[in-house]
């Protein structure tokens, strides 16, 4: 099989590398690249650069942070006495964007599996502990994907938490808002029963 | 669909009157079948009757493969192999060339369209043109109840047999079972991996992994045990009267054998028989930890059966346990039938032989009027006579017989 100049394999190689890119749409970002300006390859290459040297885990909650703490548990108007344990920086950013909750958070980093080798000193769990333990937490509340795995984790934070005194909650699931009911799956109609409350 | 309906009674009959009407033209049912380079099924068509069809043939023809293909399109997988590459008949000159297998299913809330399509290493499903996001979404438009000459094990055979056919029956009655199913068997396989690992001597906090996946096990657990008691005591209530039906003489009693013993009766509710397995699995922790696995739950799970007052995985004859079988899948379709909108299919493989004329006439009878049936069998007077049947076809060859187009 005929190689491009070794340039432009080098990076395809690179590209292949990342997740969702196969070798044809390798060759399209590459394609696209040598047909713009030399600016906007720069402007990439910088980004790039950028990402790993200005972007590191925040010390306190594992955010991605661009200095010792991320922006959240650096905002003195947050109220760090709950903190909500959450999957990865992304499920963050979700809770963030629906601007519903004013307290700090906790990134995991995943979820148990010890399918996958994921154990807990592969998680974020000891700087959770550390923090439950300080006293100036009032409550925690798990927002872990509802998967066994996201449930399993739920569970092993519980045990560890229940002996740092602080409140321990998970969050509630069940319907999307303004969606009709009968396009909702039978496992989300399940729980939305269970979860039900008076009114 | 179905819920618009309910929504404006107005714009139709109500569905009781309206199967009065129409009788077994209001189940659902497959209208129609096409089948290409499908083991030795290279292209075939069919419009099946709604009622008892029979497909028959010499050995070797492809009756049970054209059983197959219409399992594949209906459920998305086969009855008989879990390599299911093997059922696509390579054409040698066009490897590109799948096995696929498209069906149309009557339902009284309008027809759909299956196809399931088979490639190297491949399988895709589509419905009604459109891909399907996962497998089990076919079960959500067809269900079908199977007969193969294995069953005649089914009461003699491992447990993992029994589990396997309870299993298959209630996903197809319930969306939830499946999600169950598929979050305990998640769970154990995690907790499993733990406790492999455990014994091969690492600490104690490892096993603390394993007990986090207990509150999800337990969970999905109660629900699988506290849908199969229901089951099995449904089915045990028809089973006496359907097994007399077919022939049987002595009294035939079936109950579940949970690997928790609970009340299913009552208020029993789904919380509190997970609160019982939790603490079961706690107990339980020091075994499961030695065996390097978990050494109780849900897939431990049995069913009993006893023929005139005996364990039948101890006795019977060859036709007894046949028999036994046939009565147990005729009232599994018949649950399923009573259980939702969608009628399931039954299909019976070469139920007939080892049973004695007289049986095989009784269960035959017993099928008509009810769910749309495919029986195979080598001849139709071997099983009684072709005027039993609403529709009779010879297959030769994976074609129909008489028929060189194939159509």
């Amino acid at each position: 099989m005929a190689n491009f100049p070794e340039p432009i394999e080098n990076l395809l190689e690179q590209f292949i590398r990342l997740p969702g890119i196969g070798r044809r749409g390798a060759e399209r970002l590459v394609t696209h690249l040598l047909n713009t300006d030399a600016d906007q390859a720069d402007r990439l290459a910088g980004a790039l650069a950028r990402l790993k040297t200005d972007i590191r885990p925040c010390t306190r909650c594992g955010n991605w942070a661009e200095s010792e703490l991320c922006r959240i548990c650096d905002d003195p108007r947050r109220d760090a006495a709950r903190i909500c344990v959450v999957e990865n920086p992304v499920d963050l950013y979700a809770f963030e964007s629906s601007g519903a909750f004013d307290g700090v958070y906790h990134v995991l980093g995943g979820t148990l599996s010890p399918l996958r080798g994921i154990t807990p000193d592969e998680l974020n769990i000891d700087g959770l502990e550390r923090r439950a333990r300080t006293g100036d937490v009032t409550e925690v509340i798990i927002a872990t994907s509802p998967t066994v795995e996201g449930d399993a984790t739920a569970h092993y934070l519980a045990q560890i938490l229940a002996q740092a005194g602080v409140e321990v909650a998970r969050i509630g699931m069940g319907l999307p808002l303004g969606s009709s009911l009968g396009y909702a799956d039978a496992g989300t109609l399940k729980l939305a029963l269970e979860g039900r409350r008076k009114i | 669909m179905t819920s618009l309906a309910q929504e404006s009674p107005a714009a139709d009959a109500p569905p009781d009157s309206r199967d009065e009407a129409t009788s077994s033209d209001s189940r659902s049912r497959v209208a129609e079948i096409a089948v290409s380079h499908f083991r030795n099924i290279a292209s075939l068509r069919w419009k099946p009757a709604p009622g008892l069809n029979l497909i028959v043939g010499d050995n070797g023809q492809g009756k049970t493969n054209l059983l197959e293909a219409i399992h594949l399109s209906l459920l998305g997988r086969s009855f008989r192999t879990r390599r299911e590459e093997d059922c696509i008949a390579w054409s040698g000159a066009d490897d590109s060339e799948l096995a696929s297998v498209t069906t149309q299913i009557d339902r009284p809330s309008g027809p759909r369209v299956h196809r399931v399509a088979l490639g190297r290493g491949l399988k895709r499903a589509f419905i009604d043109g459109v891909l399907a996001p996962r497998l089990a979404s076919l079960f959500e438009g067809a269900a079908v109840v199977t007969f193969t000459p294995d069953d005649v094990d089914l009461f003699r055979g491992a447990p993992a047999r029994r589990r396997r056919f309870l299993d298959q029956d209630l996903c197809q009655g319930s969306p939830v079972y499946l999600d169950s199913l598929q979050r305990y068997h998640k769970a154990l396989k995690q907790i499993n991996a733990v406790l492999k690992r455990a014994r091969h001597g690492s600490a104690s906090d490892a096993l603390a992994q394993a007990e986090a996946f207990y509150p999800p096990l337990a969970e999905a657990g109660a629900s699988l045990m506290l849908s199969r008691a229901r089951y099995l005591a449904d089915m045990h209530e028809q089973l006496g009267p359907t097994f007399e039906n077919l022939g049987g003489t002595a009294t035939l009693e079936l109950c579940f054998d949970p690997s928790l013993k609970f009340e299913a009766r009552g208020a029993m509710s789904a919380a509190d028989l997970a609160a019982s397995i939790a603490v079961r699995l706690d107990e339980q922790h020091t075994e499961s930890a030695r065996q390097g696995m978990l050494a109780f739950g849900p897939h431990r799970d049995d069913v009993r059966i006893r023929l005139g007052g005996r364990d039948l995985s101890r006795f019977g004859s060859q036709g007894q346990h046949r028999l036994v079988a046939l009565a147990v899948k005729l009232v599994a379709a018949e649950l399923l039938d009573r259980g939702r909108s969608t009628a399931p299919v039954l299909i019976l493989d070469d139920f007939g032989s080892e049973l004695d004329a007289e049986r095989r006439r009784a269960v035959l009878s017993n099928l008509r009027g009810r769910v749309q049936t495919f029986v195979t069998g080598t001849c139709a007077e071997e099983l009684g006579s072709a005027d039993l049947f609403d529709e009779v076809r010879r297959i030769d060859s994976g074609r129909w017989a008489g028929d060189p187009g194939g159509r």
